[in-house]
């Protein structure tokens, strides 16, 4: 479900998941089926790309953690993230808002 | 060995390595977060109480075809290893070709001292006779103002071969820096791509050389509109053509060695 929806906010919602503390790609996946309650299913494996790019643009940073026996890649945001996911929020907001008008037939 | 679904992992870690393409550190890196991330789904459905065969299925099915995993990574990657390849490329075509024509200045200079300086070069018909004998004075080896101009004008061409010599050897010298440092990047283009564009825009380089040269030589004309001699436009094209051959043979070396490592594997058995 919302696959495709998914692929074009995908930074932003991974940003978000990030913003609650570190996580590697398995608790980043599953924090984001747990608050999307399970609305989210796009292949798993994706995200790690999108990781890395996030981690390009410097607004996450990460590192080798070994837990549970298994070495983890572990993300967390910069700040330059936050900032990144604070003008994201915002923009969604707006976005959110002109679209939730438009069905409800009233001005913005 | 057991079916415990770690060979259907196992092989889907294999798909997976040869989809992806980037950076070996970064293929590296999604590699071992991949697996790390199957085997936490393994475990985490294996816990709810399902088999672990089944579990493993569902876990690579949840984690998307490798295809769709390696589209993911930037493509910007591919391109600037695209762009990197082709000056390399292009640094050894006009660094080689340089040197070739820097090489031929060997034979040139030995036609020319061997008393053929007009095969070499000369000086165009409209040249009036007394500019021609001002050379006369310094060259005394030279019996009349037509040879000592001829001779005047082969330290030119001598010297201009080498000037480009010594950019290609300098071109040459920037494409092996840009080479190892590359060496262990990953590769868009296929190996003995380099040598094999050398050896063919090498080669197409030298036709004109030799053809306009073997004319004129069979026309029995010493130089082209007086200026461009004939043998200097023969040897320039030879050792161009040369060097062509050199790379062919170079890359056919590069291109077999797979084949003549399996045979020698074969034989030593």
């Amino acid at each position: 479900m919302f696959g495709e929806r998914l692929k074009g906010n995908l930074d932003l919602l991974l940003l978000a998941v990030l913003a609650v503390a570190p996580a590697h790609g398995y608790q980043v996946l599953e924090r984001l089926r747990l608050r999307s309650d399970g609305a989210f299913d796009l292949p798993e494996g994706t995200i790690y790309p999108a990781l890395h790019r996030l981690e390009g643009r410097g607004w996450v940073t990460s590192s080798w953690v070994r837990v549970d026996g298994r070495n983890r890649r572990v993300y967390a945001l910069t700040a330059d993230g936050r900032r990144q996911l604070a003008v994201q929020r915002q923009e969604w907001a707006g976005f959110t808002a002109g679209v939730a008008a438009v069905l409800a037939g009233e001005p913005a | 060995m057991t079916d415990d679904g770690e060979e259907q992992l196992q092989s889907y870690l294999d798909q997976l390595l040869l989809a992806l393409r980037g950076r070996p550190r970064e293929v590296r890196r999604l590699l071992a977060e991949a697996e790390a991330h199957l085997r936490d789904a393994i475990d985490a459905e294996v816990a709810a109480g399902a088999d672990r065969v089944d579990a493993v299925e569902r876990a690579v099915r949840r984690f998307g075809p490798p295809s769709a995993v390696a589209r993911g990574l930037p493509r910007a990657a591919a391109y600037r290893t695209l762009a990197g390849q082709l000056v390399e490329a292009a640094l050894l075509v006009v660094g080689l070709l340089c040197v070739a024509v820097g090489l031929a200045a060997v034979p040139a200079a030995l036609v020319g001292l061997t008393g053929h300086a007009d095969l070499v070069t000369g000086d165009p018909p409209s040249v009036p006779g007394p500019a021609r004998c001002q050379y006369l004075q310094h060259l005394t080896a030279a019996q009349d103002c037509t040879q000592a101009l001829s001779a005047h004008h082969v330290v030119e061409v001598v010297r201009s071969h080498l000037v480009v010599g010594v950019v290609g050897f300098v071109v040459v010298a920037a494409w092996w820096t840009l080479h190892t440092e590359r060496r262990t990047r990953p590769t868009v283009l296929p190996a003995g791509f380099n040598l094999t564009a050398c050896g063919i825009l090498l080669g197409v380089a030298s036709l004109p050389a030799l053809v306009v040269g073997l004319r004129a030589t069979i026309a029995g004309a010493g130089n082209i509109d007086g200026v461009i001699g004939s043998a200097d436009l023969m040897v320039t094209g030879s050792t161009v053509l040369a060097v062509s051959l050199a790379c062919w043979a170079v890359a056919a070396r590069q291109l077999t060695r797979p084949a003549r490592n399996l045979f020698g594997q074969v034989a030593s058995r």
